[in-house]
């Protein structure tokens, strides 16, 4: 049970770190952040004494309501979702030919992705203090397990694409 | 929408100031009183809106994934036109909403710092609800719309 509390955590920094980094990149290509170089809106946040950039950024990296901690839980949310999808319709068809999933399976798979991610995560915002801990790791820790947590999410999807042609 | 509701989590807890009834920040050491109401309930609002940030999020994601397989049943169990145009179109939804909301996060805050009050916060409240909101559907109608088009021209 550790070790998927772990896991799972480990799945969700990462994600809300590659969103977060998302975001850095996209204030480079941005061009809507041309209207923050507008003398008028320089002079406005001279005036404010705030830095434009670093307000929007914040906004996106605080670890207890940020954007990108929002996106990452929704994410791993869904991720375990279509992980329980593929594995019923791989295990059903491998029974019983050309099985359908019906609403009743999708609201299952609904409700164990949120007791699995809220027992093991978002329960009184048990992930900050595994977020701590995430970030002394070493560059090379860090890429590893970035790595590691992209192939996961590709897996899970295309076992999911790979499960709906799932015949026995 | 994700957007939405992150930003406004962010309204309520800004760092290490929360938001008072009366609209003016206070630190988190501070447990308010009758005119600002409570510390408490601020970050009770906070919480909830981080928790619909998290649903709508997960939402787009799974329904996009739902609709992929709906139109897989709808072509007789082939990846046809239907779970094409789908599986596009919530690519295309996703990307749509994140540009979107960058786009409009942006743009928001820049206006928002025009009023009075918290300036930009609530410019990027608006912006990105908007800016997410339009994004997706364009991005949605991207999506589906290719498909068609390299379906006809492929015909």
């Amino acid at each position: 049970m550790k070790k998927l509390e772990v896991s799972l955590n480990i799945l969700h920094y990462c994600i809300y770190r590659a969103h977060y980094n998302l975001h850095l990149l996209a204030n480079k290509i941005n061009p809507f952040n041309l209207i923050h170089e507008l003398p008028f809106q320089k002079r406005r946040y001279e005036k404010l004494g705030i830095d434009i950039h670093k307000e929007i950024n914040k906004a996106f990296s605080d670890k207890n309501n940020g954007l990108s901690i929002m996106v990452a839980g929704g994410v791993l949310f869904a991720v375990l979702f279509f992980l329980l999808f593929a594995i019923t319709k791989i295990l059903m068809s491998a029974i019983n030919n050309g099985t359908v999933l019906s609403a009743g399976y999708f609201i299952g798979f609904g409700l164990l992705s949120l007791i699995v991610c809220y027992l093991f995560v978002f329960k009184n915002d048990k992930y900050l203090a595994y977020f701590k801990d995430f970030e002394s790791w070493t560059k090379n820790e860090s890429r590893k397990y970035g790595w590691i947590s992209f192939a996961f999410i590709v897996a899970v999807f295309l076992m999911f694409f790979a499960s709906l042609s799932w015949h026995r | 929408m994700g957007g939405l509701y992150g930003a406004a989590g962010r309204l309520v807890l800004n760092g290490d100031q929360w938001l008072g009834k009366n609209g003016k920040y206070y630190s988190t050491d501070w447990g308010g009183n009758g005119y600002t109401g409570s510390r408490a309930g601020a970050l009770e609002a906070a919480g909830m809106y981080k928790w619909a940030g998290r649903a709508t999020v997960a939402a787009s994601v799974v329904i996009g994934g739902l609709q992929v397989y709906g139109g897989y049943q709808q072509d007789g169990g082939q990846f046809g036109y239907h779970a094409q145009t789908a599986a596009a179109g919530a690519t295309g939804g996703i990307i749509g909403g994140w540009a979107g909301a960058e786009g409009g996060a942006a743009t928001g805050a820049a206006i928002g710092v025009w009023f009075g009050g918290v300036g930009a916060l609530p410019g990027a409240v608006i912006g990105g609800f908007i800016g997410g909101y339009f994004g997706s559907q364009a991005g949605t109608a991207i999506g589906s719309g290719a498909v068609i088009i390299i379906m006809i021209i492929s015909k």
